[in-house]
């Protein structure tokens, strides 16, 4: 048996022998990363010691690793894209990327992986850079406990912390982003799955979908990104158990989708967004278990939106449960636990004997009168939506949700 | 009383002058204003487009190919001006007609239209030097009817990013 295990071993060896380590420092064997990549063959390991390097833009265009011991810098100087992969089955781990260049037409980021596959970043730190990682025409990429802090001060010339475009099977985890753009931003990206990341204060949107398909995104924070998360013109996106908090101002949701098809939104959390949730043109959507809290509006859904359900959530504490600017009578609200309604539970079934409208007559005038806002609270509002829930004649009629829960969901 | 007749005869004639100021697009926000299709905030300021209607309306787009929908969608009568974003010069607003157009896989415009719009030839091929060449020339009538720009361009993607889903 132990010869069996010897002679295995004595095999696989040149295999691993042949992976050489190449030293990059002060004193060490290459005094710079460019002549050590020139040198390293498929399969190596560069290492790289702590220390500054300046060496404009490092191209890496054979699979290998590239590891940097005591976070050695990389610094662009303010013109350059610090590094750029071409090849596959490359790892790209522990450095600090600072300064990077800016582009006039052309996106310039301090990671790009172009036309790549199996690429991996993990425990680097961006820090100044138009775009942080940028994965353009790559596929199975992963991108793990990086830091990516952006300059806002770059304004206009300010890119995305992490940017997918036309991708497919990129996981994001664990990630920290915050002063880009947008956070995360998938454009023709589909099959991903981005997990676990915070993402707080970009100037735009913590998460931005566009065209991309079967995407999943779970256990993320969005925080006072400055529109929220934009998940628009997808199908099949699957959103559980993120929190989406401080949105604030008019143009600013905790979630917008438009567009969207059949998709899950479950387990989410909304707190303090002025709008939590604002949905145009979206179908086949299904909301279960989420919390709303505290937000202006919970939910703000237009006319066009068809076919979507909403069970089993609480909404407690919004000033608006639901706006639209139609009937929404192809809609289903099932079950879900509303602060504001007033019922009762005779049979004790833990269910609302009687129906709830979650449209108030109020949201409805201000949805028309966006200025009317300013009664919100007085006594005059109370009359007209108590009025209202007594007689329904103007808010829509079939909007109910026929089973109101009598105590909050645990979620 | 002279006086007091002058200065209400200037007030009169400011209000009178603000009223009459004609229409013109209104500078872009970048960073806050929204796309009037798409919801998306503006934030490249390469690119951006204006409609102004004959009321003096103002709608902001985000991308050429959202001003393009919202104006089938919309259809009204007379016909609203139509402004681009100048791509060279920030803010600075040209009208469709005088424009010319690149279309580019390299311009990353914010709803992929792919297009940019410059005041004239050295502009656009200073842009498209510096993306490598290639691409096309395009007027606004090609854009407006991609079916009849085929015939002189191979305009693939013009204004149909939706359409490039799997």
């Amino acid at each position: 048996m132990r010869r069996l295990l010897l002679s295995v071993l004595l095999c696989l060896a040149p295999a691993v022998l042949s992976a050489a380590e190449l030293h990059v420092g002060a004193g060490k064997p290459f005094a710079t990363i460019r002549t050590a990549l020139t040198a390293a063959h498929d399969g190596d390991t560069v290492t790289v010691h702590g220390g500054v390097y300046r060496e404009g833009n490092l191209v890496i265009d054979k699979p290998l690793m590239l590891v940097g011991l005591d976070h050695p810098r990389l610094d662009g100087a303010s013109t350059d894209e610090i590094l750029t992969i071409t090849a596959p089955h490359v790892t790209v781990r522990g450095f600090d990327f600072q300064h990077g260049g800016t582009g006039n037409l052309t996106d310039v980021a301090g990671i790009k992986v172009a036309n790549a596959h199996h690429v991996t970043l993990e425990r680097n730190r961006i820090t100044d850079c138009s775009f942080g990682i940028y994965f353009s025409k790559s596929q199975d990429g992963i991108v793990r406990d990086n830091e990516i802090h952006g300059s806002p001060a770059r304004a206009e010339s300010n890119g995305n912390g992490i940017h997918a475009w036309s991708c497919e099977r990129i996981a994001i985890a664990n990630n920290r982003i915050d002063g880009h753009r947008d956070g995360i931003y998938l454009e023709f990206a589909t099959d991903s799955a981005i997990a676990r990341n915070t993402v707080e204060d970009n100037l735009r949107y913590g998460l931005h979908f566009m065209f991309s398909h079967r995407n999943a995104y779970r256990e993320n924070t969005f925080l006072r990104n400055g529109a929220g998360v934009a998940v628009m013109y997808s199908r099949e996106v699957r959103m559980e158990a993120n929190h989406f908090s401080r949105s604030w101002g008019s143009a600013a949701y905790g979630l917008l989708l438009k567009d969207m098809v059949d998709s899950q939104i479950i387990g989410n959390t909304f707190d303090h967004n002025s709008t939590a949730v604002c949905m145009q043109n979206s179908n086949r959507m299904t909301f279960e278990r989420n919390a709303f809290r505290e937000n202006g509006w919970a939910l703000q859904v237009q006319s066009s939106c068809t076919d979507n359900s909403f069970t089993g959530n609480n909404f407690i504490g919004n000033s608006f449960d639901l706006a639209t600017n139609g009937q929404l009578d192809l809609n289903r609200f099932d079950n879900n636990y509303w602060d504001k309604a007033e019922s009762y539970d005779l049979n004790r079934d833990g269910t609302g004997d009687t129906p709830y409208r979650p449209v108030s007559l109020f949201a409805m005038l201000v949805e028309r009168m966006p200025t009317a806002v300013l009664l919100l609270r007085s006594p005059l509002a109370h009359f007209l939506d108590q009025a209202e829930r007594i007689i329904p004649s103007l808010t829509p009629d079939r909007l109910i949700d026929l089973k109101p829960a009598m105590h909050p969901h645990s979620l | 009383m002279n006086s007091l007749r002058s200065t209400s005869a200037l007030l009169f004639a400011g209000l009178a002058l603000t009223g009459c100021t004609p229409a013109k697009p209104q500078a872009i926000r970048y960073g806050q204003d929204e796309c009037a299709e798409c919801k998306m905030t503006l934030v490249n300021p390469h690119y951006g487009a204006e409609l102004l209607t004959a009321k003096g309306k103002i709608f902001k787009f985000d991308d050429l190919n959202c001003l393009l929908a919202f104006q089938n969608k919309t259809k009204t009568t007379p016909a609203p001006q139509a402004y681009i974003i100048d791509c060279n010069r920030p803010n600075t607003f040209l009208t469709v007609e005088h424009a010319i157009f690149l279309q580019h896989d390299g311009l990353r415009t914010p709803m992929g239209s792919h297009l940019a719009a410059f005041a004239n030839v050295t502009d656009l091929e200073t842009a498209r030097s510096q993306l490598g060449g290639g691409g096309q020339i395009l007027r606004w009538p090609d854009i407006l009817h991609p079916a009849s720009a085929e015939k002189t361009a191979t305009c693939k993607s013009c204004c149909s990013a939706a359409q490039q889903t799997p």
